[in-house]
C-alpha cells in the first residue's frame, strides 16, 4: 500500500472579490499517494486552478482539512507556507515563469537560495546536475530568451526539482508549446515519475496530457465529478514497484 | 537568504535597467554632492578666515583710526599718531606694541621692477606676528629712530625682484626711487583668503613717514596683551587713554576703534558654522527629494515585477526574503549614488576652489555623514515599496500580467 502524500477532506474555498461570492471549491476530498501521476482536468472556471493553489500551499482552504505528508497545512502562517513550498513542492507553469534577466543556472539555483543553502559551490553543483539531467548541459549561462520554449520549460522543471521536492505541481505545462514539444515534456515528466518515484500533479484541460497520467480527476463547478484510474498505465506503474 | 546572493540579485536587477537606475540615483548623487560642496566650502572658508586672523597674532587688539564699524565718518585724517602709540607702550598689561602705516610702491632692482605694499612699522611687529627672518635680520628700534633706509623683504618680492640672487641681503633696491639696503628676508607665511602675505616689504615706520609719505600719522596700532584674560581690561585702558589724549568730550563717540581678534574669530567661526549648516540643510532637502525619487521608482519597479515576486514566492521565498531583496536594491542605489555624489562634490569643490579664492575642506566625518545619510534615505524610502512587495499574495502576483 502506497504512502499517502496529500489528504484533502471537505475543502471549501470561496472568493468574495466579485459582486457575488464565487464558490471555487465545494466540499472537495482527494487523496494522492506518493509516486502517483495525477491529471486534474476540467473546463475553465471549474476550480482546478484554485485546487492547484491549495495543493501548492499558495493559499489555504476556508474550511476542511489538509494534510501534506502528515503535516497539517490549515494552521500554517505565510512564512510556514513559504517554507512548505520551498522544501516539498516544485512548480511548473504554463508560460515557464523563468526570471528573464537571470541565466538558466541562476533560475535553477534560486530555490536553493531561498531554502537557505549558503554555499554557492554546492548550489551550482546541484544546478548543473539538474540541467544536465534535463539535457541542457552547456546551456547553463543562457538567458531564457536565448532558449526555445521546450528548453525553457525544461529549465523550469529543473528548477522545480532542484530542491528534491516530494511533489511537482504542473499548471498547464504544455499550454504554450507545440504538439511535438508538448509530447517531449510529458514524456520527461512521466520518466521522472516512473524512474524517480516523483509525485506529479498536472492541471490541464488537454485530454492528450491527461492520457499520460495514471489517474484523472475531473472537476466541474468546484466539485470532483470523476476520479478515474487508467488501468493500462496502472499496470506499468505496478510493474515498476 | 545570504548577503552575497542578495547583493548579486540586486545588482542584476539594477543593471537590467541601467538608465533608469542611473536617473534614480541622480537625485541622491546631486543631493550628496551638494551637501559635500556646501559644507566643505563653508568649513574651508571658516578655516581660512581663522588662519588669517590667527596669523595676525595671538591676544591681539588692533586700534585703528575712525569710530565705530562701517565707513569712517567725517574728516578722520591723522587721528592716531606716533605719540599715541608711544603712550600705549606704557599702559599696564601690554606685552608688545607696533604702529603701522603702509603705502603702495614700485620697487626696482637693476632693470627689474615689482609693485607691492610697503609697510612701515616697529620691530615689535615680528614678535606679535611670531614671524622670523630666513636671511639677515629684522630692523631694530635704532633703525627706526634714525629713519635708516633699510628694508626687509617677503618671499614673493624676492622671487620676483631678485630671481637667482643667492644672498639678497646687502643688495640695494629702490622704493619709489629712494635707495634702500636689504637687511633681511622673511620666512614665508603663505597666502590666506587669496591674500599673499609674503608679497610685502617692511621698512621702519619713521623712514616711511619721513622719506615717503610725510607726517606723523599711523594707520593702525597692534597691541598685544600678555594673556587672553587681559584683553578686556586692556581694551578699557586703551579707550580711556586714547579718549584723554584726543581730548574727546564726555558725550562724543570714539574717533578710533579697537578690534579684538579673539572676539572676531569667535564671531566669524559662529557665523561660518551657521552658514555651512544652513547651506548643508538646504542641500539635505535636495537629498530628501532624491529619496522620494527612489521611493517612486522602487514602487514602479515593485509593480512591474509583481509576476517575478509571485514566482519567487512560489518557489519558496518568504516575505522577508522579498523585502530584503528590494531593500538591498534601494540601499545599493543610495550607496552608489552617495559615493558618486561624494566624488562629484569633491570634483565640484576642486573646480570652485581653483576658479575662485575660496577654500575647501572635506573632513572625514563629512564623508561618513553623507554616506550615513544616503544609507538612511535608502532604508527609509526603500522600506515602504519593499514591504509592499513582501506582502503580496503569491496567487495574485503570479496571475499579474
Amino acid at each position: 500500500m502506497a504512502e499517502n502524500l496529500i489528504k484533502l477532506r471537505d475543502i471549501d474555498k470561496t472568493y468574495y472579490g466579485a459582486a457575488t461570492p464565487v464558490h471555487a471549491l465545494r466540499s472537495v476530498s482527494l487523496d494522492i499517494d506518493k509516486g502517483e501521476m495525477v491529471a486534474i482536468m476540467g473546463p475553465s472556471g471549474s476550480g482546478k486552478s484554485t485546487l492547484m493553489n491549495m495543493l501548492g500551499c499558495l493559499d489555504k482552504p476556508d474550511t476542511g482539512e489538509y494534510l501534506f505528508a502528515g503535516q497539517d497545512v490549515m494552521n500554517l502562517d505565510r512564512d510556514q507556507l513559504a517554507h512548505m513550498r520551498s522544501i516539498f513542492i516544485g512548480f511548473v507553469f504554463q508560460n515557464f515563469n523563468l526570471i528573464g534577466r537571470a541565466t538558466a543556472m541562476e533560475n535553477v539555483c534560486l530555490p536553493l537560495i531561498y531554502a537557505g543553502i549558503k554555499s554557492s559551490r554546492e548550489r551550482e553543483k546541484r544546478g548543473r546536475q539538474m540541467l544536465s539531467m534535463m539535457g541542457l548541459a552547456g546551456r547553463e549561462q543562457h538567458l531564457p530568451k536565448q532558449l526555445s520554449g521546450g528548453q525553457q520549460q525544461r529549465v523550469a522543471i529543473a528548477r522545480a526539482l532542484v530542491n528534491d521536492p516530494g511533489l511537482v505541481l504542473a499548471d498547464e505545462p504544455t499550454g504554450a508549446l507545440d504538439t511535438r514539444t508538448s509530447e517531449e515534456i510529458m514524456l520527461l515528466l512521466k520518466k521522472l515519475n516512473q524512474e524517480r518515484g516523483l509525485t506529479v500533479v498536472i492541471i490541464t484541460h488537454e485530454p492528450e496530457v491527461g492520457n499520460h497520467c495514471q489517474r484523472i480527476v475531473q472537476l466541474t463547478d468546484g466539485q470532483i465529478v470523476m476520479d478515474q484510474s487508467l488501468v493500462m498505465d496502472m499496470a506499468i506503474a505496478s510493474g515498476m514497484h | 537568504m545570504d548577503l552575497t546572493s542578495s547583493l548579486k540579485m540586486a545588482t542584476q536587477s539594477l543593471l537590467a535597467n541601467k538608465m533608469r537606475s542611473f536617473l534614480t540615483m541622480l537625485g541622491v548623487i546631486i543631493g550628496v554632492g551638494a551637501v559635500i560642496i556646501m559644507v566643505a566650502l563653508g568649513q574651508g572658508t571658516a578655516a581660512g578666515i581663522t588662519d588669517s586672523i590667527s596669523s595676525m597674532g595671538a591676544n591681539l587688539l588692533t586700534v585703528s583710526a575712525g569710530g565705530g564699524f562701517g565707513p569712517v565718518r567725517g574728516a578722520t585724517t591723522a587721528q592716531l599718531t606716533n605719540a599715541d602709540a608711544e603712550a600705549i607702550k606704557s599702559l599696564p598689561l601690554v606685552k608688545n606694541v607696533a604702529a603701522e602705516s603702509s603705502t603702495s610702491a614700485t620697487i626696482s632692482y637693476g632693470s627689474a621692477t615689482w609693485s607691492t605694499t610697503v609697510d612701515g612699522t616697529w620691530p615689535e611687529l615680528m614678535s606679535i606676528k611670531e614671524q622670523d627672518t630666513v636671511q639677515g635680520s629684522f630692523f631694530t628700534a635704532e633703525d627706526n629712530s634714525k629713519s635708516n633706509p633699510v628694508a626687509v623683504l617677503g618671499g614673493t618680492v624676492v622671487e620676483n625682484l631678485l630671481p637667482g640672487v643667492a644672498t639678497p641681503v646687502g643688495e640695494t633696491i629702490k622704493i619709489n626711487g629712494i635707495s634702500f639696503t636689504i637687511i633681511g628676508i622673511l620666512e614665508n607665511k603663505g597666502s590666506s583668503m587669496g591674500n599673499d602675505q609674503d608679497d610685502i616689504i617692511y621698512i621702519p615706520l619713521n623712514t616711511l613717514q619721513q622719506r615717503m609719505i610725510g607726517g606723523g600719522s599711523v594707520r593702525s596700532i597692534s597691541v598685544q596683551a600678555a594673556s587672553a584674560e587681559n584683553l578686556n581690561p586692556l581694551k578699557e585702558y586703551l579707550t580711556t587713554l586714547l579718549r584723554q589724549r584726543h581730548r574727546l568730550a564726555e558725550t562724543a563717540d570714539n574717533d578710533f576703534r579697537i578690534q579684538d581678534t579673539t572676539e572676531l574669530l569667535a564671531t566669524i567661526e559662529d557665523t561660518t558654522a551657521m552658514m555651512s549648516f544652513l547651506l548643508g540643510g538646504i542641500a539635505a532637502v535636495s537629498l530628501l527629494v532624491g529619496g522620494i525619487g527612489i521611493m517612486n521608482i522602487m514602487l514602479v519597479s515593485v509593480t512591474e515585477r509583481t509576476r517575478e515576486i509571485g514566482i519567487r514566492m512560489a518557489i519558496g521565498a518568504t516575505g522577508r526574503a522579498i523585502r530584503t531583496q528590494f531593500l538591498i536594491e534601494s540601499l545599493v542605489l543610495c550607496l552608489i549614488g552617495g559615493i558618486m555624489g561624494i566624488l562629484l562634490g569633491w570634483a565640484g569643490g576642486l573646480a570652485i576652489t581653483s576658479l575662485t579664492d575660496l577654500n575647501m575642506k572635506i573632513a572625514p566625518w563629512l564623508v561618513l555623514l553623507s554616506l550615513g545619510f544616503a544609507t538612511a534615505i535608502g532604508l527609509f524610502f526603500g522600506y515602504y515599496p519593499a514591504n509592499k512587495a513582501a506582502r503580496m499574495n503569491p496567487i495574485d502576483a503570479l496571475r499579474f500580467e
